[in-house]
């Protein structure tokens, strides 16, 4: 399949991610549609990769995930963190903080 | 591929670093209190130091090192210099906040030396995947020191919407590196994107690819419209920390803006085309001045009008950043230089911020900090001489690193404009500063003042309060080095 | 031999739209259940199709990567926590600021129909429409990835251990029990 048809799969995922993020209000898919962006991310570069014959993008990729991994850890450390005081893993509840 | 013993030296700082956390991370577990631990990584970032100083000496030509991913020239070396200082200003007014408020733990320590290496790398990085490890580094310490006070509810949600929407600009950092690796035919150093961004320039993708990678790094100083989550991850993170967020992290990510910019996406076609970067980033400039200082305006939080403060404060930088793509000459040097003065006098503030609370009365509101003169006038005398720097009132440091940047930015006509709205928000911004001043002084004390001793912040706020004053009356030498030693020539 | 060629590449774009809906379809479900197993279970969907979607594309080393540790170890963390977190939401749309969200919504929309119809309009382009796997031995294998790693990356792989460091130390210190005496102990 050409390249396009794999940067267009990526870029739609991407922006149902991105969709996810700001409107979802349940902070576990929010995280999820973070993942959800990064691995568009990750196809996006080994398309390329392919069309341009060169390993680079895997490496880069390879690093991509290992990140992602670290990032949703920490992540779900910090929603287990709010919800063992609040109770909530609502976005709308969590707002002790305005000002 | 061999490794050279003198690529490996000349990481030397960043490896001491980050060696010393890992050596903190031990020594807590093994030792009997906290102190080994925090004295640990206070020396490490003292040997740090010397280890840059050692550097300086030996750095007369700069070439990329490990394989294009870092260069170690004199900017990184100064942005190194200004983040090991924040660190060890953070350790030091860490640890007595943390044992007056009862949360102290280890890990704190060695989480702040990780997010200086994070910030380390930044500054080194010229290559993309140096740039996104560094700066997800620095994140994800950064989340982690927020979250870390965790009696605190609201640390624990100011994290949360930070990590949010930081692991949000990750996706945009990632993917605006996909784009560029195609669309330039497979390069992702900086050397390799500007020897190609002539070509590439015409193609959208790319300048796609570009501005999603200056989007992630839009979210990362907090400018608008990605701020929305500074206000909250400042307020609800404990004292110092919010102190190294506003000023050790936000000079790396400017740093990492300046050299990203300035080599990787340098070409003109790129630059200063019609939706060029130069542009949008003045319309972002000046949105995220007048709003950071239009909100601070509102607040009664001091953490909280900081946070905006702050926020403006990018806006006055992406103006040297603005100037720095119209190749104006003296552009880096006095974004160094105003990096350096913000640096300092940030991590003063938010000392005396931290100084003020004790365990059951934090003291966040304005109006009670009203009476201090009468029982701590040198307190006082020092947090009025850092809020008039923040302001840019002379003769501070804060006066001089924004004369010099709008300075060099006015030498391009284009950015009249944006010099003269910042000049008029600096005005603006005196009076909330001032309102703080005022409280000090002219109030009458609601309840009696008892911030407790601690040698270390008390150092912290005297070094800071001589820095910004020395480079008010005396700026000359610091901006001779900078425009001697500091220019890179791209 | 045309014959052969006609349907192998007949064959190759049926498995690539299997795989390309089983992304999209996953991520559209995922980002609109109410229920947070629900989601999670339409992105390990999603990860799996996209799995071989990097498979079709010669990345071997990366498709095995992607179901052992996305597929894997990530979303078995994210299971864990959205069975000790599991609330069903009444109305799963934020409210707060809702005209903000929708607007930025809908201009990221705009963008990605702007972006998708260069992308088709200009697919001739060498870079877009390459499709052959190139003549580079072991493209995509681990030896082929390990060797850039171990020598042009070798800084980058030194320095993600740090962050995966950082994310073990953050996940302990966040989650351990905190003890109410009074010694400066633990937080």
């Amino acid at each position: 399949m050409p390249t396009y048809a794999y940067i267009l799969v990526s870029l739609a995922l991407f922006f149902v991610g991105a969709a996810g993020v700001l409107l979802r209000r349940n902070v576990l898919i929010v995280l999820m549609s973070v993942e959800m962006q990064l691995a568009a991310g990750t196809l996006a570069l080994l398309s390329f990769s392919r069309a341009l014959g060169d390993q680079k993008g895997h490496v880069f990729a390879f690093f991509v995930m290992a990140l992602a991994a670290a990032e949703a850890a920490v992540g779900l450390a910090i929603v287990v963190s709010v919800f063992r005081t609040r109770r909530t893993a609502s976005l709308d509840e969590v707002n002790g903080l305005k000002g | 591929m061999t490794i050279a013993a003198a690529q490996i030296v000349a990481l030397s700082p960043l490896l001491m670093i980050t060696g010393v956390g890992c050596l903190a991370l031990l020594l807590d577990t093994m030792a009997k209190g906290r102190a080994p631990a925090l004295w640990l990584a206070q020396l490490g970032c003292v040997a740090a130091l010397l280890a840059v100083a050692n550097q300086w000496m030996g750095s007369g030509s700069s070439q990329p090192i490990w394989s294009g991913m870092l260069i170690v020239d004199r900017m990184a070396l100064f942005l190194d210099g200004v983040l090991i200082i924040a660190a060890l200003a953070t350790l030091l007014v860490a640890a007595p906040f943390m044992r007056e408020h009862e949360f102290e733990h280890g890990e704190h320590y060695a989480l702040v030396l990780f997010a200086t290496a994070g910030g380390m790398t930044v500054v080194h990085a010229t290559h993309l995947l140096s740039l996104l490890i560094g700066i997800e580094t620095m994140s994800l310490a950064a989340y982690l020191l927020v979250a870390s006070w965790r009696r605190q509810p609201a640390g624990a949600e100011g994290a949360l919407k930070y990590l949010l929407l930081g692991a949000f600009a990750a996706g945009f950092l990632v993917y605006g590196t996909a784009l560029v690796y195609g669309t330039t035919g497979g390069e992702m150093s900086y050397a390799g994107i500007a020897a190609r961004a002539a070509r590439a320039a015409d193609n959208p993708l790319f300048i796609m690819g570009a501005y999603f990678l200056l989007t992630g790094m839009l979210f990362k100083i907090a400018a608008v419209p990605f701020h929305m989550w500074a206000p909250d991850a400042y307020e609800g993170a404990p004292t110092p920390v919010t102190g190294l967020m506003a000023s050790g992290i936000k000079v790396a990510a400017v740093g990492g803006l300046v050299r990203l910019l300035g080599s990787a996406f340098a070409n003109p076609g790129l630059a200063l085309g019609h939706a060029g970067w130069v542009r949008v980033l003045g319309g972002i400039a000046f949105a995220t001045m007048t709003w950071g200082n239009l909100a601070a305006l509102r607040q009664e939080n001091v953490k909280r009008m900081l946070a905006y403060s702050s926020i403006a404060h990018a806006g006055y930088l992406m103006i040297g950043l603005v100037a720095l793509g119209q190749k104006v000459d003296g552009a880096q040097p006095a974004l160094l230089v105003y990096l350096a003065a913000y640096a300092a006098t940030t991590l003063g503030v938010f000392t005396v911020v931290a100084w003020v609370g004790r365990r059951d009365d934090e003291r966040l509101l304005i109006r009670d900090w009203a009476g201090m003169a009468r029982t701590r006038p040198a307190v006082a005398l020092a947090m009025t001489v850092l809020l008039l720097s923040l302001a840019g009132v002379p003769p501070t440091g804060g006066f001089f690193g924004k004369f010099y940047v709008f300075r060099a930015a006015m030498q391009s006509p284009d950015l009249a404009w944006l010099v003269v709205a910042a000049v008029l928000n600096s005005l603006v911004s005196v009076y909330y500063y001032l309102r703080i001043v005022v409280a000090m002084y002219f109030r009458d004390p609601v309840r009696p003042w008892q911030p407790f001793p601690s040698v270390g912040m008390a150092i912290v706020l005297f070094v800071t309060v001589v820095v910004v004053l020395a480079l008010g009356v005396v700026p000359r030498p610091v901006v001779e080095l900078a425009a001697g030693g500091l220019v890179t020539h791209w | 031999m045309n014959l052969a060629a006609h349907s192998a590449s007949m064959a190759e774009t049926i498995v690539f739209a299997i795989l390309s809906a089983g992304v999209l379809v996953g991520g559209l479900l995922t980002v609109t259940r109410r229920n947070p197993v629900s989601a999670v279970m339409c992105l390990v969907l999603t990860f799996a199709a996209l799995a071989g979607l990097f498979a079709t594309l010669s990345a071997h080393f990366l498709a095995v990567l992607q179901i052992l540790v996305y597929a894997g170890a990530v979303m078995v963390l994210f299971i864990f926590v959205v069975m000790m977190v599991n609330r069903e939401e009444s109305t799963p749309i934020a409210r707060q600021g809702l005209v903000t969200r929708a607007a930025g919504v809908l201009a990221a929309g705009y963008v990605f129909y702007r972006v998708a119809w260069l992308v088709s309009h200009e697919r001739t382009l060498p870079l877009l429409a390459a499709s052959a796997t190139p003549p580079v031995k072991d493209f995509g294998t681990v030896s082929a990835v390990g060797a850039l790693l171990f020598a042009d990356f070798l800084f980058p792989f030194e320095a993600i251990s740090l962050l995966l460091l950082l994310a073990v130390v953050g996940g302990v210190m966040l989650t351990r029990h905190v003890r109410e005496d009074h010694s400066s102990r633990v937080s």
